[in-house]
């Protein structure tokens, strides 16, 4: 039996609450001045009381997290446990690296790097590696296979680097945890669960060891990864952002977490034992979309941890952990779409038995995070329809009164609207700024000017793109709606330069809808035209967007926006990995004894893009 | 080499790899969880609109 996390204390209860009243309070607030506007404008139909819910609930979200960013700001750090460094460590971790269809001398170099570095803190036999390959391609198996026999010989780590393929991915990545731990848990007391695009600091994971050895309540621990080695404009817009600005929510995220923090799926250490047996996942009833096995497994697990009675923690103090992302806004949305059909699924556990209220919480925040995007889409067609339903004005509203009364305008009320919509979306961000003024931390961003400027940037090209996501992600929920079943992509975190033909024919249907809109608007409600500009003009432009916006941006004139420390002075993690990369690229490592080329005449290793053909 | 002879000593080669490769034998348990139970009047309701959709 392990020892059960203690009661979530009163200050924690005390945030939480703050939070959503606070959050009900702004969107209250947004709500009455709509009714007021609406009301004074041209009378309440029906039409604007269904468009004052759904303001409602779009603010509801947008103050939730700009609430989670003031939290951030005001973080407390609480005293973590850990096992001091004079002290060794019993317990034995395997580091999971799950791979599918992957560039495997990308994958295996980092997990050399990070073996190296193990080896050179004197942690080296603490930690196992284990790479759990789906992969489905029999060529890229074969490499992933070849590259292993490299990586052992060269670390000469036979028996302490392992390689399996499954024949078939049942549960796809949490079935391939599932399948590590059903053969293999025993043997370790901790796993750390990584993406193939996942490298961390060698002293990282130990400290993650050190504190999960000294709370045996603690059954799984995240920290927060960091982006990097993007080189589009698009890719370094969201390093930085999530670099500058994710800390911050990650700290509101951590006031808020209790006993039930967060999942991101890697990057995290576990209890095996808690996690074995807690985190069985069940297909869910019925048919993909919303049945079958659970995509977004994550917050499920978490979930379960906690309902179990392991405490699940962020600590945002972490550093060291990182990952790589999307270089384009094809493959980011390729990607949304199958994180939106994982999150939909939490339709069905949102009210499943005995979780803790804050986990349900949890899962309706990931339901909320993509549905706020077509509510936001029918709150503006409703805005469009509302003045063909307004009831015609009465200008003579007082009997027996002899001059005519005219509507009032209220332009003004829907600007302070919109401006506190506009404010709870990028007050946060300023104030990140001005307080990494206050501590130094714009230094490693190139300094204030360059922050601020990255800011600024930052906020311009997420508002061109918010309306590119809106579409996308109100048509991929629509199609989960609709039953249709998005599959698993491959994740493709490379150059991803997108031609303009590939971006026109992925958004040549939503640059017709924005010109459908501006030209209607333009002819029968010529009112609304402002308002829409902002988000027509990019839907129209958006094959340009996507293109212009995967373009390389690592080097040249835009080199200064969007700097991140990282770019500025590579963590001793990238540069460890890096330079193997480089020498695997320039000379691949002997293949060891028990690989004979007398018997078998392998090739040179064929480079990652050119592995097409099959075994 | 002919190709036959080639694909042959490469499976051979990957069932050698894939063999030393493999995973340390310690089984764990690892039971499937109870996860839609949900209260009957909700998931009656629930169901129904879930079939709408």
């Amino acid at each position: 039996m392990h020892k059960p996390a203690r009661p979530i204390s009163a200050a924690v209860i005390f945030r939480r609450l703050s939070a959503v009243v606070f959050s009900l309070v702004v969107s209250f607030a947004a709500t009455d001045l709509f009714v007021r506007y609406a009301d004074n404008t041209d009378g309440m139909s029906p039409i604007d009381t269904f468009r004052c819910a759904l303001i409602a609930i779009t603010t509801l979200w947008l103050a939730w997290g700009a609430v989670l960013s003031l939290l951030g700001l005001l973080y407390i750090p609480e005293r973590i446990e850990r096992i001091p460094d004079d002290q060794p460590l019993k317990g034995r971790t395997a580091i999971l690296v799950p791979v599918y269809n992957e560039d495997p001398v990308a994958t295996f170099s980092r997990i050399a790097a990070m073996d190296e570095g193990l080896a050179a803190i004197g942690a080296g036999a603490l930690f196992d590696f284990a790479i759990l390959s789906d992969t489905t391609n029999d060529a890229v198996a074969e490499e992933e296979a070849l590259w292993w026999a490299r990586l052992v010989g060269q670390r000469q780590a036979e028996g302490r680097i392992f390689y399996r393929r499954r024949a078939s991915n049942i549960g796809k990545k949490a079935g391939n945890i599932e399948d590590f731990i059903r053969r293999s848990g025993a043997a370790y007391d901790y796993a750390m669960i990584l993406d193939a695009d996942s490298l961390m600091d060698p002293r990282t994971m130990l400290e993650m060891v050190r504190r999960m050895e000294a709370d045996p309540s603690l059954g799984l621990l995240q920290t927060l990864p960091k982006i990097i080695h993007a080189q589009s404009f698009f890719g370094r817009a969201i390093q930085f952002s999530a670099s500058y600005f994710s800390p911050v929510f990650a700290r509101g995220v951590a006031m808020l977490q209790g006993n039930e923090g967060p999942f991101w799926g890697h990057n995290a250490l576990v209890r095996v034992a808690a996690f074995a047996e807690s985190c069985g996942l069940p297909p869910l009833s019925g048919r993909p979309p919303l049945g079958g096995h659970i995509m977004s497994h994550d917050y499920v697990e978490a979930a379960l941890l906690a309902r179990a009675g392991w405490k699940v923690r962020l600590d945002p103090d972490l550093e060291g952990s990182f990952e790589e992302s999307p270089q384009n806004l094809l493959e980011f949305a390729k990607r949304d779409r199958r994180w939106c059909q994982g999150n939909m699924q939490y339709l069905k556990l949102v009210f499943a038995p005995n979780f803790r209220l804050w986990s349900r919480f949890v899962f309706a925040q990931g339901i909320m995070a993509y549905i706020a995007s077509p509510i936001w889409l029918v709150f503006l067609l409703t805005s469009i329809a509302a003045p063909f339903f307004a009831p015609r004005p009465d200008y003579f509203p007082e009997p027996h009164f002899p001059f005519p009364i005219f509507p009032a305008d209220e332009t003004f009320m829907a600007i302070v609207l919109m401006a506190g919509i506009w404010c709870l979306l990028v007050l946060p961000k300023f104030i990140i700024v001005l307080r990494g003024i206050g501590t130094g931390d714009n230094a490693r961003f190139g300094g204030t000017l360059h922050a601020f400027a990255s800011t600024l940037g930052e906020i311009v090209f997420s508002s061109l793109l918010a309306p590119l996501m809106l579409w996308f992600q109100s048509k991929a929920v629509l199609q989960v709606l609709m039953g249709a079943d998005g599959g698993w992509s491959t994740a493709n975190r490379g150059g991803g330069r997108v031609t303009f033909g590939d971006a026109w024919q992925a958004s040549r249907v939503m640059s017709f809808a924005g010109l459908l809109v501006l030209a209607f608007t333009a002819l029968a409600a010529r009112d609304m035209l402002g308002w829409l500009t902002p988000i027509a003009v990019p839907m129209v432009i958006s094959p340009l967007l996507i293109w212009a916006s995967s373009q390389a941006a690592r080097d040249g004139a835009l080199a200064w926006l969007f700097l991140t420390p990282n770019e500025i002075k590579a963590a001793p993690a990238l540069l460890a990995r890096g330079t193997i990369l480089e020498r695997w690229e320039a000379h691949a490592p002997e293949l060891p004894q028990f690989v004979t080329p007398e018997t078998v005449p392998l090739g040179p290793p064929a480079p990652a893009a050119d592995i097409h053909a099959g075994f | 080499m002919n190709d036959d002879a080639d694909l042959a000593a490469r499976q051979r080669l990957l069932a050698d790899i894939l063999a030393r490769s493999a995973l340390p034998n310690a089984p764990m348990a690892m039971p499937k969880q109870v996860l839609e139970a949900q209260p009957r009047w909700l998931f009656s309701i629930y169901a129904r609109l879930l079939r709408r959709t």
